[in-house]
């Protein structure tokens, strides 16, 4: 008996923390959705095992210079003593030249790792930022939904009471009923926007999948106060600190020691491996030993370098032009912020004039009502639209030349609750 | 055997050879560090002043204040690179290098100034970090590098402010 109560009261106390479990809200602020994609997004997580990985291959070929011992290649000597000089690369591997140049690629692929792990960290950021935004827009447009379907249903019951008393033809209280059942269509989309976007950040924050997000509200800028921004202050900052930009430079300093290691080829090849970050270069064809191949193998190297270039140069022009588009928004934006301004106070004006002239017992048409309800929630809804874009492209700015939450980029190798622990 | 000696001999000897170009052509040479040196925070000096900074006065910038960075990272992937730096600095005058190589903390306070648009820092980040730089390279050096440093003049004024900022 005592065993029955025991066994039930178990299960009961499981069931009630899988129910608290499954209820569980987690609420977030923009801060720590930042610092949560830094430490437990699984994409971030998953670049900065690579980065460790390039690492230890730095330590591997700079520690296969050394001596190794091959038990078999020793025992192969006695039989064919030729096989001394193929010993060699076992005894004394640093006196093959192209396994230093192995170490020197490894160096530069590990920069290039390190930046391509800042380019994927900075991108989830952004990304994570942008439905954070969007989420409290959709939030705030919900408001102005539901503020409109309080309107109409005010302006619903003064048209029936009409029609009743015989003010007003038939038909007017059934438009406005149409209109209300539109705008509860689209109060019901915008929940389930929310509720995608918020799972959205639940994910690229690394929270578990049973876990719900509330999202903290931000404050949103005020536009009057800010300058127009010159594309031609930016263009340094943006080229310098891109970390695409920094990959390129340290893969096309990798692709001069390829070219090396052609020329050096007659004295053996490195059967070191480049690493992660080296696979572009080991599809190239390779001449093995002195021979007349190693024009063309050294050719083909040089064209591979111009490649990586033409392809740095069209990064180049990505980021100026994509530059040039955000500021070019940011500037719009602040320009057209005292128009959306002026639109909200003239529509709240004319709503509240209405809306006293009901109260004095003035005969106000439904219709009069209605234009003036739907012109005021038009004007709120653009005007929290044009502030919220103006904050995601002052982001993406941000994004572009790492500043603010993109100045620091968290350390690759530090430990994280979502298995990111380094052996 | 013998014979197979003969022809070990002359291969690695080639060998050998082609090892010394390849693997210690990176070696540090601290003269021509100094030199280097010299020259960029020459260029920086002039550019400084020169707002606001177009391309030319951003790399002249870039130039200078990456050195400090990218001695750190050397030290990083050759330990033993430090200590040739710390053997290096045991026979030079301090008051010599530290002039020759390290920008005032005002110099550095106009530049950042100059760096500073709206709510935004528009140069390398490299021209941020040097004070963080200079800490960490005063910290690669050994206790005896670390008390000449302390008592050459010219260190001291250009490290004093930084330390604050």
């Amino acid at each position: 008996m005592k065993s029955a109560v025991k066994k039930y009261g178990i299960i009961s106390m499981l069931l009630l923390a899988q129910a608290a479990g499954a209820q569980a809200e987690v609420k977030l602020s923009l801060d720590e959705v930042v610092a949560r994609v830094g430490s437990e997004n699984y994409l971030v997580l998953e670049n900065a095992q690579r980065v460790y990985q390039a690492k230890e291959s730095l330590q591997l070929v700079r520690r296969n210079l050394l001596p190794k011992l091959n038990l078999w290649r020793v025992l192969e000597i006695p039989f064919d003593p030729k096989n001394a000089i193929g010993f060699i690369e076992d005894i004394a591997p640093f006196l093959a030249p192209n396994n230093w140049l192995r170490v020197q690629e490894e160096k530069l692929f590990l920069q290039a790792q390190t930046q391509a792990y800042r380019a994927l960290w900075s991108n989830e950021v952004l990304t994570a930022k942008s439905l954070y935004f969007h989420a409290l827009m959709d939030r705030g447009l919900l408001t102005s939904v539901e503020s409109g379907i309080r309107n109409l249903e005010g302006v619903y019951q003064i048209a029936r009471t009409r029609e009743i008393l015989g003010g007003l033809p038939e038909g007017l209280s059934k438009d406005i009923r149409v209109r209300i059942l539109a705008l509860e269509e689209d109060r019901r989309n915008l929940e389930v926007i929310i509720r995608e976007e918020a799972s959205l950040i639940a994910y690229v924050s690394g929270l578990p999948g049973n876990e719900d997000v509330e999202l903290a509200s931000i404050s949103l800028p005020d536009l009057d106060q800010l300058e127009p921004l010159s594309y031609a202050d930016f263009e340094f900052r943006a080229l310098d600190s891109s970390p695409e930009m920094r990959q390129y430079d340290a893969i096309i300093r990798a692709a001069d020691l390829v070219k090396k290691e052609r020329y050096f080829s007659f004295l053996g090849s490195s059967s070191l491996s480049r690493g992660v970050m080296g696979g572009i270069f080991d599809e190239l064809p390779y001449q093995d030993g002195l021979g007349f191949g190693l024009g063309p193998s050294v050719r083909i190297v040089k064209a591979h370098k111009t490649i990586l270039e033409l392809q740095k140069q069209g990064v180049t022009e990505t980021l100026r032009r994509t530059l040039k588009v955000l500021v070019g928004n940011y500037n719009l934006d602040l320009e057209s912020s005292s128009n959306l301004l002026q639109r909200v106070r003239l529509t709240r004006e004319i709503l509240e004039r209405v809306q006293s002239r009901i109260q004095i017992g003035d005969l106000v048409e439904p219709i009069e009502l209605m234009e003036a309800s739907r012109n005021q929630v038009q004007a709120e809804s653009a005007w929290l639209a044009v502030q919220y874009r103006f904050l995601i492209n002052e982001d993406r700015l941000a994004r572009l030349i790492f500043h603010g939450d993109y100045e620091t980029p968290p350390n690759p190798f530090a430990p994280s609750s979502n298995g990111g622990s380094r052996p | 055997m013998t014979k197979n000696m003969k022809l070990l001999i002359p291969a690695v000897s080639v060998a050998a050879l082609a090892m010394i170009t390849t693997g210690c052509k990176g070696k540090w040479n601290g003269d021509e560090w100094v030199q280097s040196t010299d020259v960029a925070k020459q260029v920086v000096l002039a550019a400084i002043p020169q707002v606001p900074y177009q391309k030319e006065q951003h790399e002249a910038l870039k130039a200078y204040f990456e050195k400090p960075e990218a001695l750190l990272q050397l030290f990083q992937e050759e330990p033993k690179a430090a200590q040739g730096f710390n053997e290096y600095l045991s026979k030079q005058d301090f008051e010599v290098i530290c002039a020759k190589t390290l920008l005032t903390a005002r110099d550095w306070a106009t530049a950042v100034g100059h760096c500073q648009k709206n709510r935004y820092f528009l140069c390398s980040e490299s021209v941020r970090q040097y004070p963080e730089e200079i800490r960490n390279l005063r910290e690669s050096l050994n206790a005896e590098n670390q008390s000449r440093f302390e008592a050459a003049e010219s260190c001291r004024a250009a490290v004093e402010d930084l330390d604050e900022g």
